[in-house]
């Protein structure tokens, strides 16, 4: 039971995440690598505005500059021509420094004692037990991120950030600003995982410099859970199923801890094979209908 | 009105793979003049659109379109003014969105704010009654994902897409060549007639001579970066194909290597 509320809470916290990673992955059709960076400054934002007396503000603060680290991404991509996974590098190497600078030079904060949203709600929803509380602030969050991006996505300019993942040379010969559209939805993406890492980062009670490591697979895998679940449809049902993805993920990983299959740190390497598995399914599986195609054809022959 | 002045392009300036394009286009176009253009490969018909559309910026010369100097504007400005078809039909659609959206994107940018929702009921009527003039049963279609459509159909579209923004130039770079004769020639009938509906002002480049000489009310010729030919009026009307086989390989002084011209399609 514990494992299940705990997986649901960061599962729906880590959803924020896997939305970002299905915007840039699936519907730019880009592999944008500045997730790392972004997802701990939103962690490092994050913790500093808290220790400053403002966890509100700083989830906030932090959905904000994770935009502004996707659109440096975005114009490193289109306004300088980098190549887009090293586009991401260099903006990911870069705020390895920065996230350093925002935590005071250190490379942990903790919020130990702090105000964080969490310990207000606490008090403010005194009677809720307090796992209840984490829950209802995961799913809310979740939520309300969900409802703003299916916005988004149905108006005019969400309608030309997807068409410009989809098709760029169409948008290209368009009145459509290709370039624009990239760095926007780059923000969006980025704004999503930073705050992502703002919440991680309150429920945890700590900043970490380290915590973005792996976390692009993460993200990746959730969203790879998801469509396995829900399928490739739309991006409202894409978006849907990266939450229940991310939920999915922390499921797995939790039952697997639990079970003493594998010691903690052994997570990330689970993780890179899940979604190199995933990934090469639709090519077994074409690999296999080959065969019975060729099998039956020669039965019949 | 488009003018082009003395346009010149070359690429590769400088090495042995240099090459000049576009030779010194001179060429006017008054409002709802359609005009097709004729060329053996590499003439430089593509190239002539790529510089129109914005694509690269020509080496000299200027492009004015209804008095503005548009050569060096942004492509996606200019776009505003300019629809293409490419011969392509993947080119000018999203294939992951709906037809409805894939419309909605080319009919309500820069009309709207853009955080308006993209989908609005009466924009979807009008929308449908355009598809539905094409007699493709697209109509019953608009939740259909554009990349399940067939490469006709999807032509169709992206010609919708291209001219219900009503530009003041419509370029279309042999957009009926990569589809099967019974098709192309369907398209082909949307084309004109919308080309006439809307008295757009046309430039069609075709391989095939029947319909240069049938379509429009001009005719250009290009070849090695340069217009040859420019015929319009009672001596296009007398023209025949193999007037026209005979005074192209008169002014080259050498014989037609492309059956593809020759037979058309
Ligand atoms: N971007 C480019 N870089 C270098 N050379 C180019 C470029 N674009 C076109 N060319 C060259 O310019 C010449 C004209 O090409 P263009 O595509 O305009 O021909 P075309 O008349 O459209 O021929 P086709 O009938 O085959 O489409 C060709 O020799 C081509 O190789
Ligand atoms: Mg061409």
């Amino acid at each position: 039971m514990t494992l299940l509320v705990g997986s649901l809470q960061l599962g729906l916290m880590y959803g924020l995440l896997a939305m970002g990673v299905f915007i840039s992955f699936r519907i730019l059709n880009t592999p944008d690598l500045t997730a790392e960076g972004s997802f701990t400054l939103g962690v490092a934002v994050s913790a500093t505005v808290t220790v400053a007396g403002a966890p509100y503000l700083g989830l906030l603060a932090a959905f904000l500059c994770g935009m502004a680290a996707g659109a440096l991404t975005g114009l490193l991509q289109t306004k300088v021509g980098i190549h887009p996974i090293l586009a991401g590098i260099l903006t990911m190497s870069g705020l390895y420094t920065v996230n350093l600078a925002v935590m005071g030079a250190s490379s942990n904060v903790s919020l130990i004692g702090k105000e964080t949203l969490f310990q207000r709600l606490f008090t403010q929803l005194a009677p809720m037990p307090k796992d209840s509380v984490r829950l209802l602030v995961g799913a809310v969050l979740a939520a309300l991120a969900l409802l703003a991006l299916v916005w988004f996505f149905r108006t005019h300019v969400g309608l030309c950030v997807r068409a410009t993942g989809n098709n760029e040379a169409m948008v290209r010969s368009s009145s459509i600003n290709a370039s624009a559209m990239k760095i926007l939805g780059l923000a969006v993406s980025n704004g999503c995982i930073a705050l992502s890492g703002a919440i991680v980062a309150q429920y945890q009670g700590y900043a970490d410099i380290s915590s973005g490591i792996g976390i692009l697979v993460v993200g990746l895998a959730s969203v790879i859970i998801g469509e396995a679940i829900f399928g490739r449809r739309s991006v409202t049902l894409g978006l849907i199923s990266a939450i229940a993805g991310s939920v999915g993920y922390r499921l797995i990983i939790s039952l697997a801890l639990s079970t003493n299959l594998f010691p903690t740190y052994f997570l990330k390497l689970i993780s890179a094979v899940i979604v190199a598995v995933a990934l090469s399914l639709p090519t077994i599986r074409a690999g296999l209908l080959r065969r019975r195609i060729r099998r039956e054809g020669k039965k019949l022959a | 009105m488009l003018e082009i002045r003395d346009l010149e392009k070359t690429f590769a300036r400088g090495t042995v793979n240099e090459h000049t394009a576009l030779d010194g286009i001179d060429l006017t176009l008054p409002d709802g003049d359609f005009v097709t253009i004729l060329g053996s490969n590499g003439a430089g018909k593509s190239t002539l659109f790529n510089a129109i559309t914005g694509a690269f910026w020509p080496d000299r010369g200027a492009i004015r379109l209804d008095g503005e100097n548009i050569t060096y504007q942004p492509e996606h400005v200019r776009a505003r003014k300019i629809g293409i078809l490419f011969q392509d039909p993947m080119k000018g659609t999203a294939p992951d969105m709906t037809v409805a959206e894939n419309l909605a994107l080319a009919y309500t940018h820069g009309r709207r704010f853009p955080l308006a929702r993209a989908l609005q009921k009466k924009d979807a009527d009008f929308l449908r009654d355009r598809l539905a003039a094409f007699h493709m049963g697209l109509e019953d279609r608009m939740k259909m994902k554009v990349g399940l459509l067939s490469g006709g159909q999807r032509q169709a579209m992206t010609l919708l897409m291209a001219t219900v923004a009503e530009p003041r130039l419509l370029l279309l770079d042999e957009h009926t060549a990569a589809l099967d004769p019974a098709t192309a020639e369907k398209v082909l009938d949307i084309t004109v007639r919308t080309v006439r509906e809307r008295r757009l002002t046309t430039l069609m480049i075709t391989h095939n001579m029947q319909s240069a000489l049938a379509l429009g009310n001009r005719t250009l010729m290009m070849e090695r970066g340069k217009i040859i030919l420019d015929l319009a009026g009672e001596e296009r009307d007398r023209l025949r194909v193999e007037d026209l086989l005979r005074m192209y390989s008169g002014r080259q002084g050498r014989q037609l290597d492309n059956d593809r011209m020759l037979l058309g399609k």
